[in-house]
This record gives structure tokens, sequence and C-alpha cells, in this order.
């Protein structure tokens, strides 16, 4: 079909009223598509968020027949686990249960279990379907008999599990175009509709935006395609038919459906052609998907980003490449008008793929040979047996083992953190004075060790965690900046409006002078862009640009400190204060809403809500930090990953700041009184920064304290340096390139030129090796080595009755924790498809997103570097409470209950009176662990954290570290589950 | 010649200094291609890769400076410096003048950041020791193109540079993009060859 003549007939007779199918399915569809927001926006999120209505491991069956990704990790990391002992049999027999095949378990001395056990264990070397003929009558130690094994095998009556034909008809046709017929034409594709995808959707990349924008992406790629000249035939097919559309006003859901039709007819293979075609460039369809539903990530909130014109023009771009490349695959040259007819034309010459043994047989095979049978032996038995073989080999299948084993991996980990914190709560002493100094810090994993180094190194300290926007929803215009940024969690609205503005004239004047130098370095970088001026500057900055380049590779911390010694020349930092819009008497919360409002009543709220949420309203120290965190790095398109996921992708600076300048407040101090909290006079709120790849902490010291309080300040600021070498310490552990016995000087010398290197893929881990969070009082998690692998929420159960407080908590929190988890999970387990790939090609596009190379498919999730270390597993979330209370709060929260059904997070409750442990079973409740198994041993005796990491790489389970009073003995533990893999 | 009343261990340590320059990342490259090919690299590897690498880059770099410093100590004279052995060419020959010194600093300099940069930027990415074999074969081969004497003797060094610029381009083979990259890569650089080659 010529779409050029077929639009006149759209025109004259009316068509585009019945496209809503197409959008009904595209929508649909599209759901399943990543939801990752731009760069400058990235924060984790489930990388299946929309399978979250199924059970895990059924959403897992829909990744891989969905997405064609892999949902598990191998067998062969699986089976390292278990030989190293990181897993084990009893944790294999729970995995088990959990996956539902409690029944293979009844009778232990059964064949059938014997086989089943085989079927996990045994070493299956993964050959393709069409090499394994060849690789048993090559590789194998008894070739005859073992040749003899694997044809008895295939000849059993396997069922079967895909039909090629069925599958042919449900690709799109660009998918019909194999290698071996000449080429790849989706390449092309990719590679014309990734240039028009990014200049449509530039935020900012380039000098100067593209014009004929506003009327959507398909007139603007129609347009651009029909006025450049256009080299390659196809496109300029694609091009003058493009035109006609365009000028035709044909609506893309009229387009998107005609050209489905014209490729498939049939209306039974028509929604598996739709969901092809979108999947086929997964990246910039869910650019467009995500862009399409948030106007505010778009480069202007006007900018109409459709998904429907967007596979409008990747299947008109779909069709003209292969009627380009019909001739050269199959010699043979017409038009193709009629729907369906080149699918018939090509269906007749591309045979489908021929029907193989599946993989079940070649699983039967090694698992056969792991219980020593032989070809005579199996020969021999009888043919019933042989058919529950087959069946239990299709049941208990290689995606249903690989649960299993999921589900094995959690259950050592479980076991080991169970057995820590049972041992904990035995220990626990209650604070009873007023500590040195108080500090409170995200709840970020990466805040875990932080926060045992501050009270290793200064132990009349006292730590809290909570979320790093330190519950002030607000979107802030930081001093200078044209724009405000929400800084809060993305699925809480910011509320208030705040702007930092210069403290006094001085001040003023100083950003002003500041201003004015940003202001011509950014002339410069911008004519850097220019055809004319970017040529002469590199040829006169270049040279100057070139040495500093090679001196920032070869020393990059020397740099950075030139960098910062230049900074420093145009003068010392502008002071700053906050400015809110207070509201008008009567005004109603709406308008103060819309308005973004935040007076008195409201800042007394949000100072008091943090403080009772995280248990601390008493015992005030002189000195209470208030720390955010966020990551100094270069050469990094991912730097909003490694920021505050709390502050949607900023640092949590600005809200440490803010809440620290509202608790010392006077006004604000005097509304808390009458909420029963008492700041006494001389205790100062002071806000910081946690830098969580170089290890600085920086404090914002409040204007107009005394003296004194200046001094505690310092010292304050002493003791945090001290606790972040320690760290930093800790971290490098996981470092390749640092020593294994390195010391707390030269460790953060290490993080400081990870940090400023160009070079460097991995400035830090993120949140890698992230596997449970603990909502508990700080008491029960002190002296608890968790291996920055815990998110920490401080929460006391005694102050919350009702489980009102913990409701918050786990409504608010959990959509962010499990967010990240879930996305490092997806990313680690299949990193081509769930991931990025590899970080090394990527290159920034459009300032939406990275793609590999010059041209191709947006990237979505995270790159390997990020995660190769990580050892995926759902959360485990710990929380110190009571059951019954916890039940209610789960029913109560329709998001939380999802998630805990449908296993997406496990949930463990300690009955903090009791200290009993109860585990959530999906759709019954909490069930006493005691019935569920043993604990793993738990080492104890270590004076310093550093006795126990110092040397070593791998995973490392929960200890005991400082001096406590239990009657447990040193023993030795199991490695930790996940332990094969060590640091970067 | 180099100069006229130049001794003659000069003569044969400018000689030296040259040959190894140019040679001891080329003969890194071929040792790093004969230890893919007779085993699999694996990540213990990387670290004595890297350090080779940027040692070899790092000789010559400073094997040019010291001959740019001569050089210029001696009043730019063009300088012809004999190789202790004959290669690619009828004149076992390396010319020095003012092209040489600058493109052959920047060259090496270049190189050493380059391979600096590679041996953090691709720790644990498989392809590491290729990697570094191809483009001590490009920078060394660089380096003689930029020295060589004769048209024959540059054209030698001019395919090992397309070579291995080529396999450059197509790091990752197993990719689409990289791989198609090569291929008209090849059909570009070889056309104006075959050119050349015929004249």
């Amino acid at each position: 079909m010529d779409m050029s003549n077929r639009t006149r007939e759209i025109s004259s007779v009316g068509f585009g009223t019945h496209s809503d199918w197409i959008a009904t399915l595209v929508r649909e569809w599209a759901k399943m598509l990543p939801d990752q927001a731009p760069l400058s926006f990235f924060v984790s999120q489930n990388t299946v968020q929309s399978l979250q209505h199924l059970d895990f491991h059924k959403a897992c069956a829909e990744v891989t027949r969905v997405l064609g990704a892999k949902p598990y990790l191998s067998f062969p990391e699986y089976q390292a686990q278990f030989n190293s002992g990181a897993i084990g049999r009893q944790d294999v027999d729970e995995g088990m249960r959990r996956s539902g095949f409690e029944y293979l378990q009844e009778d232990p001395t059964s064949t059938l279990m014997g086989h089943a056990r085989a079927l996990l264990f045994a070493e299956t070397p993964r050959i393709s379907p069409a090499s394994r003929d060849w690789y048993v009558g090559t590789h194998l130690a008894d070739i005859p008999d073992a040749k003899h094994l694997w044809s008895e095998i295939k000849r059993l009556s396997w069922p079967i599990t895909s039909d090629p034909f069925e599958e042919d008809n449900s690709t799109p046709l660009i998918g019909l175009f194999r290698q071996d017929f000449g080429g790849l034409p989706s390449h092309d594709v990719r590679r014309a509709l990734g240039g028009l995808s990014g200049m449509f959707l530039d935020r900012g990349g380039a000098s100067k935006s593209m014009p004929g924008r506003d009327e959507g992406f398909a007139s603007f790629a129609f347009g651009l395609l029909a006025l450049t000249p256009q080299i390659e035939p196809w496109l300029a097919a694609a091009a003058s038919e493009a035109k006609l559309l365009n000028d035709a006003r044909c609506s893309s859901a009229d387009i998107v459906k005609e050209l489905i039709q014209w490729q498939q007819p049939e209306e039974m293979y028509q929604s598996n052609i739709v969901r092809r075609t979108i999947f086929a460039h997964p990246g910039w369809a869910s650019m467009f998907w995500r862009l399409e539903r948030y106007p505010e990530e778009r480069a202007s909130v006007d900018l109409p980003v459709r998904l429907m014109d967007y596979l409008a023009v990747q299947l008109i771009l779909e069709k003209h490449r292969c009627l380009d490349a019909i001739p050269g695959a199959f010699g043979h040259a017409r038009s193709w008008e009629k729907p369906g007819e080149l699918r018939r034309f090509m269906g007749d010459r591309c045979p489908p793929l021929p029907v193989i043994v599946p993989d079940g047989a070649w699983d039967l095979f090694w698992a056969l040979r792991h219980q020593g049978y032989h070809a005579a032996r199996f020969a021999a038995m009888d043919p019933h047996a042989k058919a529950h073989l087959v069946e239990l080999v299709t049941k208990f299948g290689r995606r249903q083992r690989l649960a299993v084993w999921q589900e094995a991996q959690e259950a050592a980990y479980r076991n080991q953190i169970l057995g820590a914190f049972a041992l904990r709560a035995k220990t626990t002493k209650r604070r009873d004075h007023t500590p040195d100094f108080q500090v409170m810090t995200c709840l970020d994993d990466r805040e875990e060790s932080f926060r045992r180094a501050i009270e290793e190194t200064s132990p009349g300290s006292e730590t809290f965690g909570g979320p790093g926007f330190f519950g002030l929803p607000i979107k802030f215009q930081a001093l200078g900046q044209a724009d405000s940024n929400s800084s809060c969690p993305l699925h809480v609205p910011a509320a208030h409006k705040v702007r930092e503005v210069p403290l006094g004239a001085s001040h003023r004047n100083r950003m002003l002078r500041q201003q004015s130098i940003s202001r011509m370095m950014h002339r410069i970088e911008s004519s850097g862009r220019e055809d004319v001026s970017g040529s002469l500057l590199l040829g006169l900055l270049g040279l100057l640009a070139y040495p500093a380049m090679v001196l920032g590779l070869i020393f990059p911390i020397f740099a950075a400190r030139f960098r910062a010694f230049v900074t420093k020349l145009s003068g010392p930092p502008v002071r700053t204060e906050f400015e809110f819009i207070e509201p008008e008497p009567g005004a109603t919360p709406q308008e103060c809403l819309s308005k973004g409002t935040f007076g008195i009543q409201d800042q007394v709220a949000r100072v008091s809500g943090l403080l009772e949420n995280i248990g601390f309203t008493t015992h005030f120290a002189k000195v209470v930090v208030f720390l955010g965190h966020g990551s100094t790095s270069v050469n990094n398109p991912y730097k909003s990953a490694y920021d505050c996921g709390a502050c949607a992708g900023n640092d949590g600076g600005a809200n440490a700041k803010l809440f620290a300048y509202l608790g010392n407040l006077p006004e604000v101090r005097m509304e808390l009184i009458k909420k029963g909290i008492t700041i006494p006079n001389d205790t100062v709120f002071v806000g910081g920064l946690h830098d969580t790849c170089n290890d600085d902490v920086i404090l914002f010291e409040p204007t107009g304290i005394s003296p004194q309080a200046s001094a505690r300040i310092a010292e304050v600021h002493k003791a945090l340096k001290r606790a972040a070498k320690a760290n930093a310490r800790e971290r490098c552990r996981r470092f390749h390139s640092a020593s294994r016995f390195i010391t707390e000087a030269e460790a953060i010398r290490h993080v400081q030129g990870r940090a400023h290197d160009l070079s460097q893929p991995r400035p830090e881990f993120g949140h890698c090796t992230n596997a449970m969070a603990v909502y508990g009082p700080r008491s029960l998690t002190r002296g608890l080595f968790l291996d920055r692998r815990s998110f920490l929420i401080s929460y006391e159960p005694e102050n919350d009755p009702q489980g009102i407080i913990i409701e918050r908590l786990f409504s608010g929190i959990l959509p962010v924790l499990a967010g990240i988890n879930l996305q490092y999970y997806f990313s680690r387990v299949d990193n081509d498809k769930l991931g990025a790939g590899t970080k090394l090609p990527h290159n920034p596009t459009a300032m939406v997103g990275v793609m590999e190379g010059a041209s191709g498919d947006l990237r979505t999730g995270l790159p390997r570097q990020a995660v190769e270390i990580h050892n995926p597993m759902r959360l485990l979330v710990m929380i110190y409470s009571n059951p019954e209370i916890l039940t209610e709060v789960i029913k109560r929260q329709p998001y939380v209950q999802t998630m805990v059904d449908n296993s997406w997070i496990r949930v463990v409750c300690m009955d903090w009176q009791t200290t009993d442990q109860y585990i959530w079973v999906p759709h019954k409740g909490f069930e006493n662990v005691r019935s569920n198994g043993g604990h793993a041993p738990v080492i104890n005796g270590f004076k310093h954290s550093s006795d126990w990491f110092l040397g070593r790489m791998q995973n490392l389970n929960p200890v005991l570290i400082g001096d406590h009073e239990t009657e447990i003995t040193i023993s030795s533990s199991a490695p930790n589950p996940g332990s094969t893999r060590g640091g970067e | 010649m180099m100069h006229p009343e130049s001794p003659a261990w000069l003569l044969q340590l400018a000689s030296a200094m040259i040959s190894l320059a140019i040679l001891f990342p080329v003969m890194l490259a071929l040792l790093f291609a004969f230890a893919i090919g007779w085993k699999k690299p694996n990540e213990e590897w990387e670290s004595p890769v890297g350090w080779m690498a940027m040692g070899a880059m790092g000789i010559s770099l400073v094997f040019v400076l010291i001959l740019s410093a001569f050089w210029l100590a001696n009043g730019r004279p063009l300088m012809e410096i004999p190789l202790p052995w004959g290669i690619f060419g009828t004149e076992p020959v390396f010319l020095w003048d003012e092209a040489t010194a600058l493109w052959g600093t920047v060259t090496a300099l270049m190189g050493l950041a380059t391979i600096r940069f590679s041996v953090t930027y691709l720790h644990r990415e498989p392809g590491y020791v290729r990697f570094m074999a191809v483009a001590l074969a490009f920078l060394g081969s660089m380096l003689g193109a930029i020295a060589a004497d004769n048209p024959v003797q540059m054209a030698a060094w001019w395919e090992i540079i397309g070579a291995s610029s080529l396999l450059l381009i197509g790091f990752y083979h197993e990719r689409q993009g990289p791989g198609r990259s090569r291929c008209s890569g090849n059909t570009e650089s070889l056309t104006p060859e075959c050119f050349w080659g015929a004249v």
C-alpha cells in the first residue's frame, strides 16, 4: 500500500474516527516500558513497576515473555554461592517451599526429589541448541554412552513450547529481515529515529533548538525529512510520503493503525506487532511515554510529546526501509500496496526457524549424568517413569528452578540477619543521658557505615536516620538560579516554594560579581558549540585546555585543588538565608498549596513531624547536625543517581540547611514547646552535606550564634571529618585499585582521587549491595556491622502505640526503598536488556538520556559498572514494632499491601516488647520465624569495624562491633550470600 | 646525516632512542597479541598490562622529548638519524625536523594520556588487553609515520595506523553500530589507498 495514496483516501472518506483501539493498545503496552526520567531527574524506580500487581515470580515470567529478559541470575552464579557455602542446603529447602515445590520434599527419599535436586545442582554447559549434538559427540569423556543417552532423551515426547509460524506472524516486518537476508535494516531505522528524537526532545544539549517542534513529533519529523535532501533512497521515499501525510494533516493514530494493518491484516496478531514495535527501540519509546505523562520534565512544558507520534514516524521509516531491503534480500522489486501482501511474500521466502528440542531435554541429560545415570540404565527405565521425568522437567523448568535459587539466596541472607538482630536485641541498652552531639543523616544505605564510623570515633555521639529531604517537600530555587527544582521524593508533591537569597547587601554584591563571572564562563561554553566561534575558541583555548586535561588525568586531586584555588580567587562563598511566601490571612489550604506558601504553622508542623517520626523529641545535645548527602563526580551522566533519591536526584544540602534554619527560629521553637518538644536555648541546629563519593563533610554554620557555640560546631566538624576518613577506609575495601590494608589517610586521598578522576567509571558504588531496611531505634542497630547494605530509619515504637508514625514512615519511604532495590535487582540480573549495559560507550544525548556511540537507542536502567558487585535480592524490611499493629498498617495501605502480598519485598517484624521475630507470609499474615528454621551464627568480639572488614573484598556477614555483654562465643561463620563477587 | 661533526656514539644513541620510542609500543602490541592468542586474558592481566603499556608510552615520550631538546639545542638542524637495522625502505633513516619534534611530542603525550585514561576507564571491561595491544600499535606506528624519511616507509606505517584504527573503531564488535562503522571505515580508507598504490 502506498501511504500517500492512502492518505488521499483517508481525507476523502473522513478516516480517523475509529482509532481508539490502537490508542488503547499502545497505552496498555506502553505501561511495560521502563519509567525512567531524563538524566537530571534520574532517581531509581522499579524497572518493571507496571507488573507490581502480580506476584513477583509471575511478574518475572512476564518479564521473560514480554521483554525477552532474564529475571534471575544464572545457574552458575547461584551454584557458585552454594559451592562456597553462602547458600546452604536448608536454604535451598526453604527456597523450594517458598516457590511452591514443597510437594517434592514430602518424601525426600523419592526418586523424583532426587531428580529435582539434580536439576538444581547439575552444572549444565551453556551450549546453543544447534550445537548440542556436536558438543555431546566431541567434548565428553564417554562419548558413545553420552551420545546414546542424549538420543534417548531427545526421543521422549517433549511438549512443544513455541510455534515458529505463530512467532513469525507476530513479528513486525522489519524483524523478519535476519542477518542472512541482506543485513539488519532495523539498525538503520534506529539511527534515523534516534537523530530525529534527540533533536525533538532536546533539553538544552544543542546551542539552538530546532524550529517546528510546536506541532508534535510526527509533524516535526515529517517536515524535517521532507526539507532535508536525503542521500539514502529509503529515507528519500519516507520523506516524500511524510510530506504528503504532513500536508494531509493525518493524525498519528490513523497512521499507526494503517501501517500496522499494512504489515499484518490478521487482527489476532496485531497486538503483538504493536508490542514489538514499541519495544524495538524501548529507550526512545519510554522517554516519549514518560514525557507525555510528565510535562514538567520536557524541554518546555508546552512541547507536545506523544508516544503515538513517535510510533507513526517509526512505522513509516520501517516501512520504507523494508521496501528498500526487499530487492537486495530477495531480488524482487515491485510495489506492495495491499495489506499483508509483503508479509505473505516474505513468509514464502523466509522459512520459519526449525522446531528444536526444548532446553528441558538438555537439562535432563545433565541431571541424569549428575546422578551417575548411563544410557543402559536410562533405557531400562519404565516408560511411565520417563513420562514423569518429562513432566517434572516441564513443571520444574529453568525459570522455576531459578526462582528456587533466588528464594534460597534470600533465605540465607535473611537467616543471618535475623540471627544478628536476635542477638543484638538481647544487648540493647536504652539511652538515658544527653550525648555530646547528635547527627541525623539520610536513611541511605551508604550512610550506614558513616553513622557507625561516627559512633566508633566519637562514642559520646548519637545518630539518627530519616528521609533525606528532612520532611520538607519543597520547590527550591538555589542562589542565582533562574528556575526552581523539586527537592522531595517523586511521589510526594512539592508543597512549599523556598528561595535562597544573599544575606545582606555585601553578600548580594559578592553574588552579583560571581554571577557575572559565571555568565561569562557560560557564554564561552555556549560559543564553543557554535560553528565559527567554536572553531576559533578551539584554536585559542584548546591549547590551554590540553595540558590542563592531561594534568587532571594524571594528578586528579592536584587538579581539583587547583580548580578550587582558582574558584577561591573570586572571593569567599556568599552567605545566604531563605525566603518564603507567607500565606495571606484567610487563605484556604488549596490556595496556599497552589502558591507554595510556607507560614509559621507549616514550618512548625514540618519540624515537629520529622522529629516525632524519628523519635527525637528529648535529650537534645548542644550541637545537632542535620546532614544531607550528595555525590561529587566528573564525566558521569548518572550523577543524579548517586545524589539523594529523596530529594528528586538533587543533593540534600539545601533541605538540611533549611531544616536547621527552621529549627533555630525562636518562633518555631516556641510553638514546638506547645507540642511537647522543648529544645534548649543553647542547642544549635546545623545543616550540612556529606559527600558520599569523596567523603567530605561541609557544615553550614548558622548566623548570629555565640563564639562558644561556634567553637563547639568546629569540634563537631572535626569529629565528622575523622569519621569520614574511617568511612572512606571501609569503602576502599571494595576498590581493586586501593590497597587491601589501606590507612585512613590513604583512603581519603583515594576516594578524593576517584571523585575527580575523568577516567573513573566507578566514582562510587551508589546503592550497590543494598539488601535490607530497618525501621527501629538506633539502640537496635548501634554496634551492628551491616556492611553498607541496610537503609536505616529511626523509629521509636514506644512513642507510637497506635501505629500512626510507622504507617507514615512505611507508606512514605517504602516506595523509594523498593524502587532503588528493584532497579538494582533488575539492572543486575539482565544488564543488557533491563539495565544500560556497559557505561563506556555511553554518550549523553539531548540531555534526556544516554545512548551507545553516536546513534542508537537510549539506554535505560543502571550501567554495568554500577551494579557489577550487586547481589540481587528483594528488600528485606525489618520493623521493630508490634505484629498486630503492623498487620493493621499493612492492610490500611494499598501500596504496601500489594508489595508485601506479591512478595516484591519481604517484611519481618520484631516485637519490640518480646523481641520475637515474625515474617510476613503473603495473603496470610505474620508467622513466627522459629517455625521457619534456625539462625546462622553471628560473630562477636570486634573492637572496631576495621578489624572485620580490613583485607576483605566480598560481602561480609553482620557482626557485633564494640563491647557487648553477651554470652555468645566467637565462631566461624558461613560466607555471606553473594560473596562470590568481591569489589570493583 | 645527523650533523657533519657529530660523534659516532651520539649518532648511535639518537638512533637507539628513536627506534625504541617507536618500537617499544609496537613490540609490546605484538607481545600482547601473542599473549591473547596463547591464553584467554583474565582480570589478573589488567594491572601488569596497564603498567607495561603506560611504561612503553612513557619511555616513548621521554625519548621524544630528549631528541627534541637535543635538536633544539643544536640550532634545529634537519637531522637524519640512521637506524641500526634496515626497516621499511631503501634508506634506513628517520628524519627529525620541526614537524617531527612538534607532532612527535604531541603524539607521545596524547598517547600516554590516552593509555593512562584507558587503564582506569576500561577496568574490568572484556577486551582490555586487546584494546591495549591495538592502541599501542596505533600510537607506535603514528610515531613511525611522523619520523618516516621516505614515502615507502611512511606508507608502511600508514597501513598499520589504518588497520589498528579500524580495530579500535570496531572494539565493541558484538554490537551492530561499531561493526558497521568498521566496515564503512575500511571501505573509505581502502579506496584512496588503492588509488595511491596504483600510482
